[in-house]
């Protein structure tokens, strides 16, 4: 089926329509997927920040890694289910629009760049080239995620 | 702020931005509005992101070996340059069609929810914030900084909701 078919049969069930039906529901969900992405986004910034060396040295990269990387998995949760939310509220708005399709191509990106660096920052002391770098490219996989999550409203 | 706050005092104020070529450059260009959106998702995501970090460890539940001022002093710049971001691109949208934002409800919300969050940093570092010495290294802070950190945490999110639901409301290009 493609992705405009399954849009058209998404909007048609029932849990979409009780979705989109109450006003506020979309506005909540996109507020939620917000302050989720903020601490995704954040997260990966201090974490990066701390490798880089650009940040105060009391903990190490990998205290900073323990610190965060729990609520950046939690938050990345609260993304995908917020975001399956609504997507079933508004499937033609999202599914066959290029904005929408470049951001899912980034977050698959992320989620393994997540894993790796996470296990960089707990098996090498202090950080090196490699992991300063999954640190940059996470970063800027974020940055696309947001910018792609936006324009997704004038695609 | 009320509804009517733009048909007094400021209503001058409020015509003159509106008919500024930078308003109606934002207002007219197809590319502006969401491009200055994705910069202060950015901006807010910065604030939002580091002041819950430094919120958490007021509050007592994370991070309560890293020492009060010296997390405030590593992250609170970050927190700053994304509330900056967050200012410019807002005020931007807003002088496309102030007088519109000014009678939405979930933007005088939100310009409240922000008064707020000033004010109870401006308490906490008046004065929570005075006897830090006998709680800054290490363990849960006493009850007021508490407070603060749940409140500012609450707040804030608080001014994210509010703003997406200006968004909602208020179409960019709709006019």
């Amino acid at each position: 089926m493609s992705l405009q078919g399954l849009a058209d049969s998404l909007a048609g069930t029932a849990a979409s329509a009780a979705l989109v039906d109450r006003f506020w529901v979309v506005p909540t969900m996109q507020s939620i997927h917000i302050v989720a992405v903020a601490f995704v986004f954040a997260g990966t910034l201090v974490l990066g920040a701390r490798t880089w060396g650009l940040i105060d040295g009391r903990w190490t990269p990998e205290r900073w890694g323990r610190r965060l990387l729990p609520g950046i998995w939690g938050a990345l949760a609260m993304l995908l289910l917020t975001g399956a939310l609504l997507v079933l509220a508004e499937p033609a708005r999202e599914l066959p629009n290029p904005s929408f399709q470049a951001k899912m191509v980034a977050l698959l990106a992320a989620v393994p760049v997540t894993l790796w660096l996470g296990r960089r920052l707990r098996s090498t002391p202090g950080t090196d080239a490699v992991t300063r770098a999954l640190a940059a490219l996470l970063v800027l996989l974020w940055l696309f995620v947001i910018a792609a999550g936006r324009w997704i409203a004038y695609t | 702020m009320t509804a009517g706050a733009a048909d007094g005092l400021l209503a001058p104020m409020v015509a003159w931005i509106e008919s500024t070529t930078l308003a109606a450059y934002v207002r007219e260009s197809s590319t502006v509005f969401p491009w200055l959106e994705v910069a202060h998702v950015i901006g807010l995501s910065l604030v939002l992101g580091t002041i819950a970090i430094v919120d958490l460890r007021l509050i007592g539940v994370a991070g309560t070996d890293y020492p009060v001022r010296r997390l405030m002093r590593t992250l609170l710049p970050i927190t700053w340059v994304g509330f900056l971001l967050a200012l410019v691109t807002g005020l931007l949208m807003f002088a496309s069609q102030p007088v519109l934002y000014l009678a939405t409800f979930a933007f005088q919300l939100k310009l409240a929810l922000l008064l707020l969050a000033g004010a109870n940093m401006a308490i906490f570092h008046l004065w929570t914030q005075r006897g830090i010495g006998a709680w800054n290294e290490r363990g849960r802070p006493p009850l007021a900084a508490r407070i603060s950190g749940l409140l500012s945490l609450g707040v804030w999110i608080g001014v994210v909701f509010a703003g997406r639901f200006v968004g909602f409301t208020i179409d960019p290009f709709g006019f």
